[in-house]
Parts: structure tokens; C-alpha cells; sequence
């Protein structure tokens, strides 16, 4: 509201879009409705990007800070717990620390994939 | 003796005092700074005051936001709605110690008026509470002068307590206010009254009260909640043997709250609270909520004599 009101064109927000709270998903526990249609309601300029490709983050980064006269958010989607197959997408995970196996399991997981 | 000046006058005048003398100085209101007298800032200086509507959430993280880059924000609000937002104030201000200053406009009951939505009689205590806050309630219009200037000279977080009415006047200019620093206003030997901010005023008419009928009093004003001048109130306790606290805010955790801390730690003194005790009050003129939640001149008179009957005779 302020940052468009302000005309805060310098301003870039990104959301880490992952759907995931505490007790549930987000639209289990309480949806929350559109995320976008929020975000221009309030006078922002929107874009949304794939949140685990770099590229993708950046080139939303890049069209955002194009635009003139008002704030900008990136609507990054992506996957809590992402690379660690059994916390991917899990709302179990949301404040849970792994144990030691756990651990070493997501370890591995990780280094796997890069 | 000055004319009598309304704590929202002396704060909208000083404002524009400071904003001449402090380039830094900036004002963020959330829709109330014709009632704040916010508006004399804004009007001198109409690019350094951000009118962010009704939203004292956000009020607060932009106020934040502003003096991490090195300027000075008041955010001004009515002392009811300054607290609304206080995971913004305990998060971005109080916690990493930003330099905002908070003032709470139209606190205790003097904004009956408003109704009782809008009566703020428990936001010392809840400012008390946080680290790092400083908190102060001045008695008149010159020692809100006073402690704006000394608040802009320290860096750190600071709630700043003022009432609607115009106060009468306590201080004259040669006054000087310290942060953290309480002043005795009147010497007496048989029972000490401590008060703060605008009820002050009545806690000194109710000195006068009791001088006027053999009973020596010493009156100490606390302008500064905290930090806490916890010598001169123990002194004054080690001094007369009997305390009463006058606040016109809730006698939880305010200045009662307080003293009865020190005092219960350092020098255990027998003490009565005058004040709201713990109830919310209700709409209706301001002379008759003083009168009802017992916090006039002579309430506070009335409980220093039964306090000196009990533990005198």
C-alpha cells in the first residue's frame, strides 16, 4: 500500500511461494486466495519465476526493475524441502530438525544432485 | 507561570524546533496529525513527513527502515493505536535497537471523548516491558520540549507518553530534563507521592492539600519509566518510611509496578498505588473518568492520609 502510494520503483520483493505452513498447506489451514491479484490490488507489479533456477530469479529480477513508477514482486514457486526426498514438499518438515541419520541421509541426498 | 500549553501543541511546535536544527529528522503519521499537531511539521517541512495512513504496522517497519539509513523518525499516533503494532515495535525497533521514537498521543483518561476504544491506560507497562525501550511521560508542555531534545541526541528506541488536555504548567525554561533522571518537586518528612506525567499536576495540588493540614510531603516526579532513577525514589523512601504512586494509567506494571519493584528489592516500604486498577474504562467527559477511576487531587490525598493511619498509629 505505502510502497506503491510511494511510487518505490527501487523496490523488488520476492515471495518464496512454497504453500506450506506450519499445520498444513496453506489451502488446507487457510486459503489464502490469489496471490497475484493481492500483489497488483496493492499497486505492485508482479512477475513469477521458477525459485530453484537461478536464470529464471533473475530474469524476473531483471524485467521488474524495467518497470517505472512502481514497487515490483517475484512470486518465486518452489518446493520446501526441495532435494531431500523425504522432507520435499512436506509440511511435517516446516520446524522439525532432522535427527542424526536424517541428517546424514539429506547429506548425501544433496550431494547427489549437485 | 506560563499560559497552560496542551503536550500535542508543545510536541507539533517542537517538532518543527528540531526539524530546523536536526536535517535527519523525519515524521510518520498514521492519519491523526491534525489531532497529533504533527501537522505543523508537516506543513514546515512537507518532504521529511510520510503520511502512511492507517496502518501503524507498517508505520513502524518504514520508521525502522529510515533510521537504518541514519534518520531520526517520530511516529505519532494516539498512544490506544501506538501499541497495535507491537511484534513491528518488539521486531524492528526495540530488538536491534533502532533509533525510532514512538509517541503515544491522547493516553489515559483524558480522551473521554473519544470513547473508550480509544483510552490507553495500560501502554507504560506494556513498553515497560520490552529491552532496550526507553519510556517517558512528561508532566507539562515544557518537559515534553525537554525530553524531545534529549531523545533526539541519544541513539535508541523510545516510547513517548503524552496527553490531550492542555497540563498545567510545572517547569519553566530553565528546567533541565535528564533521561533516566527523576526531580523532587516538593521536600516533606512525613509521607513521599510519586507520580508521572500529567498526573503530576494533581499529585503536586495533592501535596498542597496535605501541607495545607500538617502532613509533609515529598513529591517526586518520574518522567522517565524507564530507565528507572531507582536512587532517588529509595531515597525518598529511606526519608519519610511511606510511599504512594499516582498514575493515570493501570496500576500493573506502570510506575506502581515499578516502584513497588525497586522498592520491595532495595528498601521494602509500605506503598499504595493510586490508579486504574485493572479494569477498562468507559466513554464519558474526562473530569468524570478521573473522578470514577479515582485518580483526582484529592483520591490521591485521601490515600496518603489512610496510608499514614494505618502505619502511623
Amino acid at each position: 500500500m505505502a510502497a506503491s502510494a510511494f511510487r518505490l520503483d527501487n523496490l523488488t520483493a520476492i515471495v518464496d511461494w512454497n504453500r506450506i505452513q506450519l499445520t498444513d498447506f496453506l489451502d488446507k489451514a487457510m486459503p489464502i486466495g490469489p496471490m497475484a491479484d493481492k500483489w497488483r490490488a496493492f499497486g505492485w507489479e508482479v512477475r513469477e519465476c521458477d525459485g530453484h533456477e537461478v536464470i529464471s530469479i533473475l530474469a524476473g529480477i531483471e524485467e521488474l526493475q524495467r518497470v517505472q513508477g512502481r514497487p515490483g514482486v517475484l512470486l518465486a514457486h518452489t518446493i520446501k524441502g526441495k532435494g531431500v526426498s523425504f522432507m520435499e514438499d512436506n509440511p511435517a518438515w516446516h520446524a522439525k530438525p532432522p535427527n542424526e541419520q536424517e541428517y546424514l541421509q539429506a547429506k548425501t541426498e544433496l550431494a547427489v544432485r549437485r | 507561570m506560563s499560559e497552560p500549553i496542551a503536550m500535542r501543541e508543545a510536541f507539533g511546535q517542537t517538532l518543527v524546533a528540531l526539524g530546523k536544527r536536526v536535517p535527519d529528522l523525519v515524521v510518520l503519521d498514521a492519519d491523526l496529525a491534525p489531532a497529533t499537531r504533527a501537522v505543523l511539521f508537516a506543513q514546515a517541512f512537507p518532504e521529511r513527513f510520510f503520511q502512511v495512513g492507517i496502518a501503524e504496522q507498517n508505520m513502524i517497519g518504514i520508521a525502522a527502515g529510515l533510521s537504518t539509513l541514519g534518520f531520526i523518525p517520530f511516529t505519532s499516533t494516539f498512544a490506544c493505536f501506538a501499541k497495535r503494532n507491537l511484534d513491528q515495535i518488539r521486531m524492528v525497533v526495540a530488538q536491534p535497537r533502532n533509533n525510532v521514537k514512538i509517541t503515544g498521543h491522547y493516553s489515559g483518561l483524558l480522551a473521554g471523548k473519544t470513547g473508550k476504544t480509544h483510552l490507553a491506560i495500560q501502554d507504560m507497562a506494556i513498553m515497560r516491558s520490552m529491552p532496550n525501550m526507553t519510556v517517558i511521560a512528561p508532566a507539562d508542555g515544557i518537559e515534553v520540549e525537554k525530553a524531545m531534545e534529549a531523545l533526539v541526541a541519544v541513539h535508541g528506541p523510545a516510547y513517548l507518553r503524552l496527553t490531550r488536555d492542555p497540563s498545567p504548567v510545572i517547569f519553566d525554561g530553565s528546567y533541565r530534563f535528564e533521561i533516566g533522571r527523576a526531580v523532587r518537586l516538593r521536600e516533606g518528612t512525613d509521607i513521599t507521592l510519586i507520580s508521572t506525567g500529567i498526573q503530576t499536576s494533581r499529585t503536586l495540588q495533592a501535596a498542597d492539600m496535605l501541607n495545607a493540614q500538617g502532613i509533609s510531603t515529598l513529591v517526586v516526579h518520574v518522567p522517565t519509566l524507564k530507565p528507572l532513577d531507582a536512587d532517588t525514589i529509595i531515597a525518598a523512601a529511606e526519608q519519610t518510611g511511606l510511599v504512594v504512586t499516582a498514575e493515570e494509567h493501570s496500576i500493573l506494571g506502570g510506575l506502581g509496578g515499578a516502584v513497588a519493584e525497586v522498592l520491595s528489592e532495595h528498601r521494602p516500604t509500605p506503598l499504595v498505588r493510586v490508579g486504574v486498577h485493572d479494569v477498562y474504562a468507559e466513554s464519558a467527559p474526562n473530569d468524570a473518568l478521573l473522578e470514577k477511576y479515582g485518580v483526582t487531587a484529592r483520591h490521591v490525598a485521601e490515600a496518603a492520609r489512610s496510608h499514614l493511619a494505618k502505619w502511623r498509629r
